[in-house]
């Protein structure tokens, strides 16, 4: 019995919250990036899992992408073709299209594709990265079946210049370098972010995947990127706030073929290139009681797919030359109302407008298109007794000419100590088809219909903190039933088509916790991640010998876990960085073996680099090794990893 | 000490109210205590830190591709079946069937050779005692031994290679989905010789692929099925292409009959393209390249594969059920010869040997596909698993 309580004891010890938090202590030197604390739980997160990403990790990797973040930081699973290729997340077994990512409230989601390559988005254009679990999207601008990740830009009302410049050098002729020069004065704040990120990308692997394969190196596996990000923030006075935020990008990347091919170097050659330019301006009204935020936001993406081969005696030959182009506008007004100190009530209204054009000139064939959606959101938040919050919020949105289906939530938590909560949720959501599943050519489906989802999670979150440390979890279990999920299947014509399939139901647990301790002048954080996740197609069966009934999806692991951890001493500091994650199958029917699935792998990181802070400046010197054990791995079928590689990193701080 | 840490927290008898928040210190400073002996131990004990790194150290065994070399020998009367897989999923594979044990080994050529077979495996042709793996996404054809399936050679650095017939040991022809020409091509060497240009023509659509071969007299046939309509007539003294013929829109297969008639399946299109048509079966006469028949088919399924008996009297199709008819008729079959029930049949194969017919349901072509076999009287003698999507069967 002793040992029971002991482990119970134990565990609660474990659970806590990954929150930004205040590990430095306020004596300190610190010029890092100041984190917000909120000294109390917002109303309007009742009941609802959401993370804040730790400001350090972000801090660390500030010259990444979203994909390498979330894949190490979180228990967002990442599936990625390599280092600057596609990749795309899904939350707790859902699909990559359940996954949504917003900057400054504008979604960054394809409407043609319904998803977002997160490769595509630098975390040198964000301040803050928040990710919403399920339902708790419900509340946001974009509501998502599977979660929502949003990025946020913000200013501190500091007065002067501040200027941060991060170059870094690495292998496979990798370079990234960024500026932020952020200025202004308690009434008007500029934010300008200018960044180029390269690399040959052109490891070299042991190729076993064909005969006589010898030591190759990766080819046509290049990225580029190049862009510029302004922020201007107008505090007109105390209670009227306007910002304006402009991101405009160009990229380019090879496409790279998989190890089996042996076309031969001028063959088979695959580039994309995008373009794309983001808008937001918001208005915002802070009165006593009241808040009041008004919202317009644009997303111009315009991609072009190319594939060619050389012919003798001809030149080089298209295959697919495929443009996409797409405009996105997203309004929201929304209004949030005290009812004294414990009770909200809020009211949102949306109104979105989609216009995809895509377009493959050899086929001659494609679509154009335009979708309106919108709706209304009503949410009503109280703490009836002192221990225990409620929510509701009902959502009912439309399409076109049509409604989706009535959205009814309800959130609760309850605090048994200050320190220790309970939390749960109940929730129905929907997901709208892309444009490319109702109308791409070939395969698009028009008869597609929304897919339906009813989810419920719970859990437990535990902030534990002393004057030397802090330790933060939370555990939680989900379940979620989908139904009319939309899945591609390939066709006997070759080409891919989607059906809403029965039903798909996900469930599974998530642990997070992030410990922060300050002895003996050594500091140390470490953030943990575990995740669980079941996704299962329920559906009848396609036929009678379909094997595909009860099995996990494809490319969803059931474990996956990532710890970063960083020590400091005396401006000397080491990281750790550590990820796994389990078997992948890629059929329908989950099929183990060499040709079917992804074995399962572990990622051990690690990075040394020393602080100097000189009057108003700020220097920071890391080297970091990547791959450290020279692992071969892989994320997808035949697309090779990079092994053992370095970079070096220079940060520059000025105030 | 870390257990008796635990025990101290768990004996105060303050222990029941420890969630209150008054009690709270009373756990925390337990809690301190054991932090700071773990961070101690982590910190600056030797023994916790070798610990540490033959930690990290056992997760760099990692299990890496295991392909263990399986030896075959197969005298028997066999049967190949093409798993083509998924484009761009690198999953195709190779099953051999024994007819007489009724056994099945799948992915004979990863276990043969240690290697993934490639992305999408169109075709399989035998020539003397080797077979000819067409690799389609893979750019290549591997050869390996009819028996033992060890690899032989490959001919590479083509673009999207779909068949490849023979016309003498030194001679093959390989057709290609992209590249708009049909490669010549010497086994003996496993080098290209020449490529035949079939872009003579410029329209909408026009792909100009090149997909199933078939010889008649000197002339070799092909038809152009992706985005096009044509079945296309090349000269094999001179290696031109010397005409075209138009049928339906995507002719998917071609056959010779007994009486040297063409004949040629075609798909219709894709749905809810503008490409997209009638489907149905076309008669040719190679003597003159004229139509001689067209007949349409039913435009709600699918028409997957079309195969001839050994005799070449009788013709075996699928349009979401198996049809057959004899060359001579007037008319296509109203009722099915058998019926599909709930499968997703997509291949068919005849046994030269017996006329035993081979049919595969590629089920919901993500996964391992199973193969029936049907005896002369409609009777399945015979079911079997193999890879993704199986798309042909070769008798050995």
């Amino acid at each position: 019995m002793n040992k029971i309580i002991s482990i119970i004891l134990f565990l609660l010890l474990v659970l806590n919250h990954l929150y930004s938090q205040d590990f430095f202590p306020p004596d300190s030197v610190n010029i890092l990036k100041e984190v917000p604390i909120h000294a109390k739980r917002k109303l309007d997160l009742t009941g609802s899992k959401v993370i804040k990403l730790d400001s350090l990790v972000i801090e660390q990797k500030s010259k990444e992408n979203l994909s390498e973040l979330l894949s190490e930081n979180s228990t967002v699973f990442i599936k990625s073709h390599g280092k600057g290729s596609l990749a795309t997340a899904s939350f707790r077994g859902t699909n990559a299209s359940h996954t949504k990512v917003s900057w400054n409230n504008v979604n960054l989601n394809s409407p043609a594709m319904g998803t977002v390559d997160l490769s595509q988005i630098p975390l040198i254009i964000t301040d803050d990265v928040t990710i919403y679990h399920g339902a708790a999207s419900l509340n946001r601008n974009n509501n998502a079946l599977g979660g929502l990740i949003e990025l946020n830009t913000k200013t501190d009302w500091k007065k002067g210049i501040r200027l941060k410049l991060i170059s870094a050098a690495g292998s496979f002729s990798t370079f990234d370098e960024l500026l932020e020069i952020k200025a202004g004065n308690k009434k008007i704040q500029s934010a300008s972010k200018i960044y180029y990120n390269y690399s040959k990308n052109d490891f070299s692997f042991y190729n076993n995947d064909i005969t006589d394969g010898n030591k190759e190196k990766r080819k046509n596996a290049d990225y580029s990127k190049k862009g510029f990000e302004q922020e201007l923030f107008f505090r007109i006075n105390s209670s009227n706030i306007i910002s304006v935020k402009g991101w405009i990008q160009d990229s380019d990347r090879g496409v790279p073929g998989l190890t089996t091919n042996e076309s031969g170097l001028n063959n088979n050659i695959n580039r994309e290139k995008y373009h794309m330019l983001v808008y937001s301006a918001e208005y915002l009204n802070i009165q006593e009681k009241s808040r009041f935020e008004l919202h317009h936001g644009g997303n111009y993406h315009n991609s072009d797919y190319l594939s060619k081969n050389f012919i003798n005696g001809v030149g080089y030959l298209k295959v697919i030359d495929s443009e996409g182009k797409s405009f996105s506008a997203y309004n929201s007004a929304s209004y949030k109302y005290n009812l004294g100190k414990q009770t909200e009530i809020s009211a949102r209204l949306n109104f979105n407008v989609y216009d995809v054009n895509s377009f493959e000139k050899i086929r001659a064939e494609g679509y154009d298109t335009t979708r309106y959606e919108g709706g209304l959101t009503i949410s009503l938040y109280t703490s009836i007794i002192k221990k225990l919050r409620l929510g509701i919020l009902v959502k009912q949105d439309f399409y076109n000419k049509k409604l989706t289906p009535f959205v009814p939530s309800f959130f609760s938590e309850y605090y048994i100590t200050q320190h220790l909560i309970l939390k749960a949720s109940v929730a129905r959501n929907y997901n709208l088809p892309g444009l490319n599943d109702l109308y791409y050519v070939p395969g698009g489906n028009p008869d597609l219909l929304p897919e339906k989802g009813f989810s419920t999670d719970g859990g437990i979150q535990s902030v534990i903190s002393g004057k030397k440390y802090n330790l933060r979890s939370e555990i939680s279990i989900n379940y979620s039933n989908i139904k009319d999920w939309i899945l591609w299947r390939p066709t006997a014509m070759g080409y891919w088509t989607p059906d809403n399939i029965e039903k798909v139901i996900a469930y599974g647990t998530d642990i997070n916790f992030n410990l922060n301790i300050n002895f003996a002048k050594i500091r140390l954080n470490a953030v943990a991640n575990y995740s669980y996740t079941r996704s299962k197609n329920m559906s009848e069966k396609f036929g009678e010998n379909d094997n595909s009934i009860g099995k996990q999806l494809p490319y969803i692991p059931v474990h996956s876990a990532n710890l970063f951890s960083q020590i400091e001493f005396r401006k000397f500091f080491f990281s750790y960085q550590w990820n796994y994650y389990s078997e992948r199958y890629t059929t329908s029917a989950a099929e183990p073996g060499l040709l079917t699935s992804i074995y399962p792998y572990f990622m051990n990181n690690i990075g040394i680099g020393k602080e100097l802070i000189y009057k108003d400046y700020f220097f920071r010197l890391s080297f970091n090794i990547y791959n450290l054990f020279n692992e071969s791995y892989r994320s997808v079928l035949w697309q090779p990893m990079p092994g053992i590689n370095y970079s070096v990193q220079l940060t520059i701080k000025f105030r | 000490m870390v257990t008796n840490y635990k025990l101290q927290i768990i004996n105060n008898k303050k222990i029941t109210n420890i969630f209150s928040i008054n009690k709270f210190e009373i756990w925390n400073s337990g809690i301190v205590y054991y932090l700071k002996f773990v961070i101690y131990n982590l910190l600056f004990s030797f023994r916790t830190g070798v610990f540490i790194i033959l930690l990290l150290f056992l997760n760099s065994c990692m299990k890496d591709d295991m392909r263990p070399i399986k030896e075959f020998n197969t005298s028997n009367k066999g049967v190949f079946v093409v798993c083509e897989g998924n484009f761009m999923y690198g999953n195709a594979s190779l099953s051999y069937y024994d007819k007489q044990y009724k056994t099945v080994e799948n992915t004979v050529f990863l276990k043969a050779n240690g290697i993934p077979l490639g992305d999408v495996a169109q075709s399989l042709t035998i020539y003397d005692s080797t077979a000819y793996i067409v690799v389609n996404n893979s750019g290549k054809i591997y050869m390996i031994d009819v028996n033992n399936f060890v690899y032989k050679g490959k001919i590479t650095g083509l673009v999207s290679p779909r068949y490849m017939q023979f016309i003498s040991p030194s001679k093959a022809y390989v057709t290609d989905m992209y590249s708009k020409c049909i490669y010549t091509v010497n086994p003996q060497t496993s080098s290209i010789i020449n490529t035949i240009d079939i872009a003579t023509e410029s329209e909408q659509y026009y792909r100009h692929s090149s997909e199933e071969i078939v010889f008649c007299d000197k002339y070799m046939f092909t038809n152009s099925w992706s985005y096009n309509d044509k079945i296309l007539v090349i000269d094999t003294e001179t290696d031109k292409l010397i005409d075209t013929i138009t049928v339906f829109k995507q002719p998917r297969k071609i056959i010779l009959d007994k009486n040297k008639k063409l004949w040629v399946l075609c798909d219709g299109g894709y749905d809810n393209s503008p490409y997209q048509d009638k489907s149905g079966i076309v008669k040719i006469n190679t003597g003159n390249f004229q139509i001689e028949k067209m007949f349409e088919l039913n435009n709600s399924s699918i028409s997957s594969d079309m195969k001839i008996n050994f005799n070449g009297d009788t013709i075996y199709y699928i349009d979401r059920h198996i049809y057959r008819f004899h060359v001579n008729d007037n008319e296509l079959p109203t009722t099915e010869y058998i019926n599909s029930g709930n499968k997703n049949l997509y291949a068919l194969g005849i046994d030269p040997y017996n006329s035993d017919l081979y049919v595969s349901d590629a089920i919901d072509f993500m996964q391992s596909g199973v193969i029936y076999r049907y005896n002369a009287n409609k009777e399945c003698v015979d079911t079997f698993e193999v890879g993704i999507i199986p798309n042909s069967f070769v008798f050995k």
